[in-house]
C-alpha cells in the first residue's frame, strides 16, 4: 500500500496533540497528511521507526532524481498520478540540448551562450531550458574533458554527460563527479563499468535497453544491486509509437502496478526523429518531443536552440505541469494601470491570469494610464469565455455597478475586446454607456488607446 | 488491456450515392475501447479525421495563415478543392460566418447556396459551421439542413442556449450534431442528456468541449477531454460521444502570430502552434481535428499515420547521433 489512511497514519503520531505541526490535533494532522495537504514531517517528535515508515509508504511510486547540485539543480520523477485531473504531475520535464565535444571551444561557449540566453517570463515565472548534454562523439577522454571543462567555465547549468564509453565518461566525472551530473548510458555490455563510476562519483545513472521492458527491468536490478540509488530508464527510440507505448506502460507499471523495478524517471531523444525532408526536419523534431512531453518523458533531449522551437515546449510544459485545482485567475474588480485620473479611458477583460497581464502590460506600453475591469469568467480567457457565454453584457453592465466605476470617471465609455464586439449593442442598451470595441489583439492597444487619448 | 467497461459509439459522417448521399465514402469516427497509446491496437478502430476549416467571406486572419489560401480565399468552392486535393484534408469545414447580421447578414438561402456550391466542389464529407449568432444559426440550420438532405453532415454546433432547432433541424433532415460546450465535463453532459431527450441518438452526435490554444486555457482543454474520454470509457453514456477539437484556435495566440524577431520567424511559429495544439488533444482523445495550416496538417497526419495506422517513422540508431557534430 502506497497511500496510508488517516488512521494509519495517527498510529505513528506521538498523540500529544502539541499542536507544533499547526494543526490542534494530532487526528486532523493526519487527516491532512492523508489528503496531501500537510507534509508528515511537519511533526517535529515522529520517532525514527515511524520516519522510516512514513517516507517508505508515502514515496512516490516514481523515484525524484536530482540532476545537478545548488540553485539550478533539476529534479525529475517523483510523481503519483497517470491523469493530471487525478492530482498534479510534479516535477516539469527537464528540456536539454544536446552539444558534442568536437566543436572548438569557442563554438561551443557560443552554442551555451545561445542554450543560457533562451529565457521567457509568463505568468510571473521564468521558463527556460534546463539541461546542457555533451555527445562524445570523439570517442576522445581528453576531448571529452576538454568540452566539460569548457561546459563548467561558462554555465551553472547541469550536464547530461552521453558516452557508451565508460573510459570516456570516467575523464568527464573526474572534472564534473561533484556537480551530480546524469550519467548516459549504461547498457547491457557496459553495465557494470557505468554502476562502478555511478556509485564512485555519486551520480544519477540512466539506463539505455532498447528491447523489451522486461530486460530493461533485469537491467535495473543490476544497478540497484550493485548500490546505484538514482536511476533514469531510457526505452529507446526506433519507432514513435513503440516508444510513446513504452513510456505509457512504464507509467502504468510504476504507478498502477506499483512495480518498483519501472518506476524510475525517463529520458528521450526527440533529437533522433528524421524526415526525409528537410524543410519539416526542424519541426518534426517539436512535434515528436510534444508528444513524449504529454506522455510521460522526464527528460526531452533536443538538437539545436531555436527560439520557435522551445517556445511551444516551454509553456506547453508551464500548463501541463501546473496544479489543476488552483486557476491562474486575478480577482475581480477595477484596477487603476498606471497614474489614472476621472477622464482615464476605462477597459473590460476576463480574469484569467495570463489575459490580465497581457492586457496590463499592453496598457503599461501604452503610456497611457486608464482603468481595467476584469469581470469574473472563472479564469477563463476572452475568447474561451465569450464562446461559452461568461463573458456576456449583462456580466458587465453588473461589473460597472458592483466596482462603482461611476464614481472613479467622469465619462460614461467602456472600452471591450474586438473579439465581443458582437456584445456591443446590448451592452448600450444595458448600462447607456458608450461602447467602443476595441483591437482583437491587445498588442494593437498601444496604438488603440495612444489614438483615442489625443482625440 | 481492456481495462474499460464502455465503449465510444462510432457516429457517421457522410452519405454515399446508395445511402441517398453524394460523398465518395463514408468516415466513421469513434469506437474507442481504450486512450490511444494505453491499449492495443484493436482498441482504436477509426483513426482520428483532419477536416480542413474554410470560411464563407473574409474574415481576419493573421498573414501566415492566409498565405496558402491566398487565390482561394473569396471562393469556398475552390478553397475546399485546394484543401482535399492539395492538403490531403479529410472532410471540409465551412464555417458560414457571413450569415451573422453583425458581418455580412447574409440570409439562409445564401448559405444554403455556399453550401451546394462546396459539395458539389468536393466528395468528402462536410462539417457545417454557423456564425455563433444565437438569433440567426437556427433559421441558417433549418434551411441548410434541408437543402443538404441525406448527405449525413455534422453540424456545428448546438449549445446550451440553442440546440433545439439545430436536433429537429439534424433529426428531420438526417444529419449529425456537434455539442459545444465551454470546458466543463458536466455541462457537456448536460448538453448531451438534452439532445437525446429530443430524440437525437447518440450515434448522431459529437461533443465539442471546447479547444482552447497552447497556452491560453490548453491545459484545462486538455483535462476535460481526457476526463471525458475516460468517464465514456468508464462506462457513463452520457460521455461515449466521440471529440471534436477546432485546432485553429491554436492561432489565437499571440505567440503563433506576433512579428516579434525575438521569438523567431512567424513563417514557423504559427504552424507549430498549430500542430502542438493539434497532437496534445489526439492523444487525450479527441476523434476529430478542424485545422487550417497546411504545415500543422501534415505534421499531425505523420503522427495519426504513426500511432494509429503503425506506418513506421525513420529514427536514427543513438549511437550514430552521439557521433554527429552538429
Amino acid at each position: 500500500m502506497r497511500k496510508l489512511t488517516p488512521m494509519q497514519i495517527y498510529m505513528l503520531l506521538p498523540k500529544t496533540n502539541c499542536g507544533e505541526c499547526g494543526f490542534p490535533t494530532c487526528l486532523a494532522f493526519a487527516f491532512n497528511v492523508a489528503s496531501g495537504k500537510a507534509n508528515v514531517f511537519a511533526c517535529p517528535y515522529l520517532s525514527d521507526e515511524a520516519k522510516r515508515k512514513l517516507s517508505e509508504a508515502l514515496a512516490p511510486p516514481i523515484k525524484l532524481v536530482t540532476i545537478g547540485v545548488g540553485s539550478e539543480a533539476v529534479k525529475i520523477g517523483g510523481e503519483r498520478v497517470i491523469h493530471r485531473h487525478e492530482d498534479k504531475f510534479y516535477n516539469p520535464t527537464a528540456i536539454a540540448f544536446a552539444i558534442s565535444d568536437l566543436l572548438s571551444e569557442e563554438e561551443l561557449r557560443k552554442q551555451i551562450a545561445a542554450i543560457e540566453n533562451t529565457k521567457l517570463e509568463r505568468l510571473e515565472e521564468i521558463l527556460k531550458p534546463d539541461l546542457i548534454a555533451l555527445k562524445g562523439s570523439s570517442e576522445n577522454p581528453e576531448r571529452f574533458a576538454k568540452a566539460v571543462e569548457t561546459i563548467l567555465e561558462t554555465t551553472s547549468l547541469p550536464i547530461i554527460l552521453c558516452s557508451f564509453n565508460p573510459k570516456v565518461m570516467e575523464e568527464g566525472l573526474k572534472l564534473c563527479g561533484s556537480k551530480r551530473p546524469l550519467i548516459y548510458a549504461a547498457t547491457k555490455d557496459n553495465l557494470e563499468s557505468m554502476a562502478k563510476l555511478a556509485i564512485e562519483y555519486d551520480c544519477p545513472l540512466a539506463i539505455y535497453e532498447p528491447g523489451r521492458l522486461e530486460s530493461l527491468a533485469e537491467l535495473v536490478k543490476k544497478a540497484r544491486n550493485m548500490g546505484v540509488k538514482d536511476l533514469v530508464l531510457d526505452v529507446g527510440f526506433n519507432d514513435l509509437r513503440e516508444t510513446l507505448e513504452k513510456l505509457v506502460l512504464l507509467r502504468h507499471l510504476a504507478i498502477g502496478e506499483e512495480k518498483r523495478e519501472y518506476g524510475y524517471p525517463t529520458i528521450t531523444f526527440p533529437s533522433l526523429a528524421t524526415t526525409e525532408s528537410d524543410a519539416l526536419a526542424d519541426f518534426w523534431e517539436v512535434t515528436v518531443a510534444t508528444s513524449f512531453m504529454i506522455r510521460y518523458a522526464s527528460i526531452i533531449v533536443l538538437n539545436s536552440i531555436k527560439p520557435w522551437r522551445i517556445l511551444p515546449l516551454l509553456i506547453l510544459r508551464q500548463g501541463i505541469f501546473r496544479d489543476p485545482r488552483i486557476h491562474p485567475r486575478v480577482k475581480p474588480g477595477l484596477y487603476a494601470i498606471g497614474n489614472v485620473n476621472e477622464h482615464s479611458p476605462c477597459l473590460v477583460t476576463s480574469n484569467y491570469a495570463l489575459t490580465y497581464f497581457t492586457v496590463k502590460s499592453d496598457i503599461e506600453a501604452s503610456k497611457v494610464p486608464s482603468y481595467l475591469l476584469v469581470v469574473d469568467t472563472g479564469g477563463l480567457s476572452v475568447a474561451s469565455a465569450f464562446a461559452g457565454g461568461k463573458f456576456t453584457a449583462e456580466k458587465i453592465a453588473e461589473a460597472i455597478e458592483e466596482h462603482k466605476i461611476k464614481e472613479k470617471v467622469k465619462h460614461r465609455t467602456i472600452i471591450i475586446p474586438g473579439l465581443t464586439a458582437k456584445i456591443s449593442g446590448k451592452l448600450e442598451e444595458l448600462t447607456n454607456w458608450k461602447v467602443i470595441v476595441g483591437p482583437r489583439d491587445s498588442s494593437e492597444l498601444r496604438v488603440f488607446l495612444r489614438k483615442i487619448s489625443t482625440t | 488491456m481492456g481495462r474499460w467497461a464502455g465503449r465510444i459509439v462510432e457516429v457517421k459522417i457522410g452519405a454515399t450515392k446508395a445511402e441517398g448521399g453524394s460523398r465518395d465514402k463514408v468516415i466513421v469516427v469513434g469506437g474507442e475501447t481504450d486512450l490511444p497509446l494505453f491499449g492495443s491496437k484493436e482498441d482504436l478502430p477509426n483513426p482520428p479525421i483532419i477536416s480542413m476549416d474554410i470560411f464563407d467571406c473574409k474574415i481576419p486572419l493573421p498573414k501566415v495563415l492566409k498565405t496558402p489560401f491566398i487565390e482561394v480565399l473569396e471562393d469556398p468552392a475552390e478553397w475546399a478543392k485546394l484543401c482535399v486535393n492539395k492538403y490531403g484534408a479529410d472532410m471540409i469545414s465551412l464555417h458560414l460566418v457571413s450569415t451573422d447580421p453583425n458581418v455580412l447578414d447574409r440570409s439562409p438561402k445564401e448559405a444554403a447556396k455556399t453550401v451546394e456550391e462546396v459539395l458539389q466542389a468536393v466528395k468528402v464529407p462536410l462539417i457545417i459551421g454557423g456564425s455563433g449568432n444565437p438569433e440567426k444559426d437556427p433559421k441558417v440550420f433549418e434551411e441548410v439542413a434541408k437543402v443538404t438532405e441525406g448527405e449525413r453532415c455534422l453540424l456545428s454546433s448546438a449549445t446550451l442556449d440553442v440546440y433545439k432547432e439545430i436536433a429537429a433541424a439534424a433529426l428531420i433532415y438526417g444529419h449529425n450534431v456537434v455539442a459545444f460546450t465551454p470546458v466543463d465535463v458536466n455541462l457537456a453532459k448536460h448538453l448531451n442528456r438534452l439532445l437525446m431527450n429530443m430524440g437525437l441518438p447518440p450515434d448522431k452526435i459529437v461533443m465539442d468541449p471546447t479547444a482552447a490554444s497552447l497556452g491560453y486555457g490548453h491545459e484545462y482543454s486538455f483535462s476535460v477531454i481526457e476526463r471525458i474520454r475516460l468517464g465514456g470509457l468508464q462506462g457513463d453514456r452520457d460521455l461515449q460521444m466521440p471529440i471534436l477539437v477546432g485546432v485553429t484556435n491554436a492561432w489565437g495566440a499571440r505567440e503563433a502570430w506576433l512579428k516579434d524577431p525575438s521569438l523567431g520567424p512567424r513563417e514557423y511559429r504559427g504552424p507549430i502552434w498549430e500542430a502542438v495544439t493539434g497532437i496534445t488533444y489526439m492523444l487525450a482523445g479527441a476523434d476529430i481535428l478542424m485545422m487550417m495550416h497546411p504545415i500543422a496538417v501534415s505534421l499531425v497526419k505523420r503522427v495519426i499515420n504513426n500511432v494509429f495506422r503503425g506506418e513506421k517513422t525513420s529514427i536514427k540508431e543513438v549511437y550514430e547521433w552521439l557521433k554527429e557534430v552538429m
